[in-house]
């Protein structure tokens, strides 16, 4: 067990934040500047991945490179599912946080990284709670809904949100006795539920993504239950991406003001043009990615 | 029923930070808005990534009601990377630095546009045990890309001091009259003294 005895609390600073993907230094140096807790360094934000397809990789050491001399807020970076070769890489090259992300094409379509071999923590995605809990139970030290990456339609990650939310609770609300067989029924490590129905919440930050394109829709996962939010595409991908990076990170702090909101709402310009999900075919959704 | 202890719940550790002040029975408060600050006894400003506190504290509103809550003295935790909000500016600050600029300049202390590293493994989180004078002699504190005041550029009238700790010939403990200061994070440490110092202070105040 090489766990870092410090990897599981580095997350929780950045509780109630925003986390912005970015593509170039300039543009974290724009995600910096407004706000934001942590960048996600990347080749393609997830739109262009989606629209450009291909097999989808980690990025470039360089770019991260990059991105890490631009700021010096905390860098994170995407490895396909169960490449366990690139994150040793972003390991290697001081990365701050490591995303086993299923926006990348998946390298392992059974097993995830066995995360507690690593020193720096990883953020996961999950639908519902026994995914969340299978991939704490990895070592994975924060946990974000999937949502539906790339799609500006923020449906997938309302969906998950609250599938998650109910679970939590209903699991709070259980009798200790009941516990072992809902562990079964969600696929999940016992003493993660123990810890859920004890504390009534994942024993990591829970975090939205994937589809989140303006500080309406930053509110209302917060409201919704997340402890922060994850932009992909919806900052750079808009017409103001200086604008709406400021607006989104007040919105995701102010989630209960709503003249506020209503102010950082105005002026805004295009936001990013969306997807309707239901359009997507079974084979273009990235959230059926490493249950 | 004493006046509440806030804790500053817009971003960073602040869950941590209310439950230690809850296990040690203090009656707490998250704060999300300027307005709540007024009817506060003492305020907690948790470890977070300062360049994102900055950015929402930044705004008039909560400048003014924080900088009045100094004005009357009322104690003042700040935890982690948060105090850089509160030390002196550094001769290049600006809002791409690698420290942000501070918003209310009390803490007799200037950065260093590097975080603390451990001075022998060069790691920005890391474990240290710490000899606190009347509180601790022995404290394991938990450093996560803390900031680095050096010792030597500390200057500061002796009679307004309490106490004072180091660690690598930096400041990472400074209490003097109503403020606290502390470069480690207490939220994540089992050991709540710190927290049951700053409750005891709060009710004194």
């Amino acid at each position: 067990m090489f766990e870092h005895p410090l990897k599981d609390k580095i997350a929780w600073l950045k509780n109630g934040g925003v986390i912005m993907d970015v593509t170039s230094a300039e543009q974290a140096k724009i995600a910096e500047a407004a706000g934001a807790v942590a960048v996600m360094a990347l080749e393609r934000v997830p739109a262009d991945i989606r629209a450009q397809g291909g097999v989808a990789r980690m990025a470039d050491p360089r770019i991260i490179e990059e991105v890490r001399k631009a700021v010096s807020i905390p860098v994170m970076a995407k490895v396909r599912i169960g490449h366990f070769i690139e994150a040793r890489i972003l390991e290697a090259i001081g990365i701050d946080f490591i995303d086993e992300s299923e926006v990348l094409t998946p390298a392992d379509d059974v097993y995830h990284i066995d995360k507690t071999q690593f020193r720096v923590p990883f953020v996961n995605g999950a639908r519902d709670l026994g995914e969340a809990l299978r991939r704490i139970g990895e070592g994975s030290a924060m946990i974000r809904t999937k949502g539906e990456a790339g799609t500006g339609n923020v449906v997938e990650a309302v969906r998950h949100m609250r599938q998650m939310m109910q679970e939590i609770r209903k699991v709070a609300n259980m009798s200790k006795d009941e516990l072992m067989v809902e562990a079964k029924r969600l696929g999940a490590p016992y003493e993660l539920l123990l810890y859920v129905h004890e504390h009534g919440r994942l024993p990591v930050p829970n975090f939205a993504a994937g589809g989140v394109a303006t500080p309406a829709d930053a509110a209302l996962l917060r409201h919704l239950g997340a402890d922060g939010v994850f932009v992909g595409s919806g900052i750079f991908k808009s017409e103001h991406p200086e604008k709406m990076a400021r607006a989104i990170v007040e919105a995701a702090a102010h989630y209960d003001d709503y003249e506020r909101i209503a102010r950082l709402s105005t002026g805004l310009g295009e936001p990013m043009r969306g997807i309707d999900i239901d359009t997507l075919a079974e084979t273009e959704r990235l959230s059926v990615r490493g249950v | 029923m004493v006046a509440a202890i806030g804790v500053l719940a817009l971003v960073g550790a602040y869950h941590a930070a209310l439950s230690r002040l809850r296990a040690v029975g203090a009656n707490v408060q998250p704060v999300r808005y300027p307005a709540a600050l007024s009817s506060l006894s003492a305020l907690v400003v948790p470890s977070a990534v300062p360049h994102a506190l900055y950015r929402l504290l930044a705004a008039r509103d909560w400048r003014s009601a924080i900088h009045a809550f100094v004005v009357e003295r009322r104690p003042l935790w700040m935890m982690g990377a948060a105090a850089l909000l509160f030390a002196q500016k550094r001769p290049s600050d600006d809002r791409s630095a690698p420290v942000p600029p501070a918003l209310w300049p009390i803490l007799p202390l200037v950065p260093e546009a590097a975080v603390l590293h451990h001075p022998t493994t060069e790691a920005r989180h890391f474990t240290a045990t710490l000899s606190v004078p009347g509180i601790t002699e022995r404290y394991a504190a938990i450093f996560l890309s803390a900031p680095s005041f050096p010792a030597a550029g500390y200057r500061d009238d002796p009679r307004r001091l309490v106490r004072l700790s180091k660690f690598a010939e930096r400041i990472v403990l400074l209490e003097w009259e109503h403020v606290l200061f502390t470069a480690f994070s207490p939220e994540f440490s089992d050991d709540p003294v710190f927290f049951r110092h700053f409750v005891e202070r709060s009710k004194r105040a």
